[in-house]
């Protein structure tokens, strides 16, 4: 932190500074008092059928209290049941049900924090065999109910879109604008799965691991077309690049967000 | 169809058991298909338990070496050892598991080793002192010189989270020195060039967290058996310990050193009246 570049805001994972001090509270209270802060937690597994864990929530409010941070979001995943966790963010079933459950806890989350919390479509390599909605619905229902706005990740509605062949075009055209508080870009990987029979699959995993591709980038501009300009974070969290590379990659986020606030 | 908490009661217990064709049946579309993607969860959640593990315990890999270490935490993930929302609250009794793996016990410290480096862990992610619980308080010189004798008698102290004692009857501290070292560039490793013995004795020392920095402080045996009393005894008890173990057990020395980690609880709170 010898020098300070111009970001518009910062982003790191709630969890990551749950403990409240140390060297990961002591670097988030400095670079607080250099940039917006937005706090991005992968561990309340809104998704999960029953009760949320009240304990993490609990220090979720603690650090949004002592941080104010300009924006806090979580998943539309899950990542528990009845205590056992697994170390992911597991995709929901688009079903009635699992929307149901998702906007009660997020009502409980925005209630307990007394602010609004931003939500995240993730990636996904599976559908469900009870799902009775496509995405794009099941996101909107959610947002609409418990009265949140969606984190697009474009490089997950990337992946998605081409993991289960569905138009991300039409995805973007089924969200309102108003409904969009956030976007997230990341780069990502594309593995070739062998098959028992017939010939191999093609998937995209999200990786966080690289450069962004040039077909998100052109949907982050599609993305931009639809719901103007809203704060966007480059996610880069394995394989690190160097300061400069990964500033290179903000500072494209931020000149193509300009130019389509413009367009 | 099935209720949302079956669906995730089924994909759980097929993750934890690798079981992808289970997983599958979940799954819309090909089963084979379906299948294979399945396992993409199934090695996400196996290697990222790994790989966290991995950055807990550093020098245990180093000593292990890689494969011994992944196949070491391979056992330890299918142990199934309880997890959180929170990665960081992972991988503690994996001490209990090295103690209990016949083939390392040719390498007796290991498990105090791994000991250490959760310790080590817990301190670097503890909370600091300011966030002390509002039932506690450190006190300072000047409120605990104001005391009087029956406030003394009756004074119960804790040491902070960021502020752990450990011990080992193996040179454990010696150990993991001179391989954390290796990390390090040449110029910063004059520990580890120095031949360890086994016979060198153990260790007894404070893990703690100075601002920022971790930090390991030796102690001598009262003042270990003071710090280590105090979570069950009045201080006017632990000393009485601590001299027991050393007739020179120096109380208000050893008060004024490690009292920036030690609570006491709050005057008006039922515990201090007791």
């Amino acid at each position: 932190m010898q020098s300070l570049p111009a970001l518009s805001f910062i982003e790191v994972h709630s969890e990551n500074h749950f403990g409240l001090g140390g060297l990961p509270y002591a670097v988030l209270i400095e670079l607080r008092e250099h940039y917006p802060l937005a706090l991005h937690g992968v561990g309340l597994s809104l998704g999960s059928a029953g009760a949320l864990a009240l304990d993490h929530l609990e220090r979720l409010r603690a650090l949004v209290e002592r941080v104010a941070p300009v924006l806090v979001s979580e998943h539309l995943s899950w990542s528990a049941r009845q205590g056992q966790y697994l170390h992911d963010l597991l995709p929901m079933p688009f079903t009635e049900e699992s929307i149901e459950v998702l906007v009660s806890h997020i009502v409980q989350v925005q209630d307990t924090l007394r602010r609004p919390l931003l939500v995240e479509n993730v990636s996904s390599y599976v559908r469900f065999a009870d799902d009775q909605m496509p995405e794009s619905t099941f996101v909107r229902e959610i947002c609409q109910r418990a009265g949140c706005q969606l984190l697009l990740d474009i490089t997950n509605l990337y992946i998605n879109a081409n993991n289960h062949s569905f138009d991300a075009l039409s995805y973007l055209a089924d969200l309102a604008p108003a409904s969009i508080g956030q976007m997230h870009l990341s780069g990502h990987q594309a593995r070739v799965i062998e098959q028992a029979s017939g010939a191999p699959e093609l998937v995209l995993l999200d990786t966080h691991d690289s450069a962004i591709s040039a077909p998100v980038w052109q949907l982050y501009g599609e993305a931009l077309k639809r719901f103007g300009a809203r704060p966007t974070l480059i996610e880069w969290d394995s394989q690190l690049p160097s300061l400069d590379a990964l500033l290179c990659e903000a500072d494209q986020a931020q000149r193509r967000t300009n130019a389509g606030a413009l367009a | 169809m099935s209720t949302l908490s079956q669906i995730q009661q089924r994909f759980v217990a097929a993750v934890l058991q690798h079981e992808p064709a289970t997983l599958a049946t979940l799954l819309a579309g090909d089963i084979q298909r379906s299948a294979a993607r399945a396992t993409i969860y199934i090695n996400n959640h196996h290697i990222g338990l790994r790989t966290a593990l991995a950055a807990v315990y550093p020098v245990l890999q180093r000593l292990l070496g890689d494969a011994c270490f992944d196949l070491l935490a391979r056992r330890y993930v299918a142990l199934q050892p309880k997890l959180s929302g929170n990665i960081f609250d992972f991988g503690g009794s994996l001490s209990d598991l090295i103690a209990e793996t016949k083939g390392l016990l040719e390498l007796p410290y290991l498990a105090d080793v791994a000991r250490l480096e959760w310790l080590r862990h817990q301190v670097f992610h503890a909370a600091d002192h300011e966030s002390a619980l509002e039932s506690e308080q450190l006190l300072s010189l000047s409120s605990l010189a104001e005391l009087d004798e029956s406030a003394l008698a009756r004074l119960r102290l804790r040491l902070h989270a960021s502020a752990q004692l450990f011990q080992s009857r193996w040179p454990v501290l010696d150990i993991w020195q001179s391989n954390h070292e290796l990390e390090l560039p040449a110029e910063s490793q004059a520990a580890a060039a120095l031949p360890i013995s086994l016979d060198a004795g153990g260790v007894q020392c404070l893990v703690l967290r100075a601002g920022v920095a971790l930090r390991h402080t030796l102690l001598g045996a009262a003042e270990f058996a003071f710090l280590q009393a105090l979570a069950f005894h009045p201080v006017c008890v632990a000393a009485d310990i601590a001299l027991h173990a050393d007739r020179h057990f120096d109380l208000p020395a050893t008060l004024v050193r490690w009292l920036p980690w030690l609570l006491a609880a709050r005057r008006d709170t039922h515990e201090f009246n007791i």
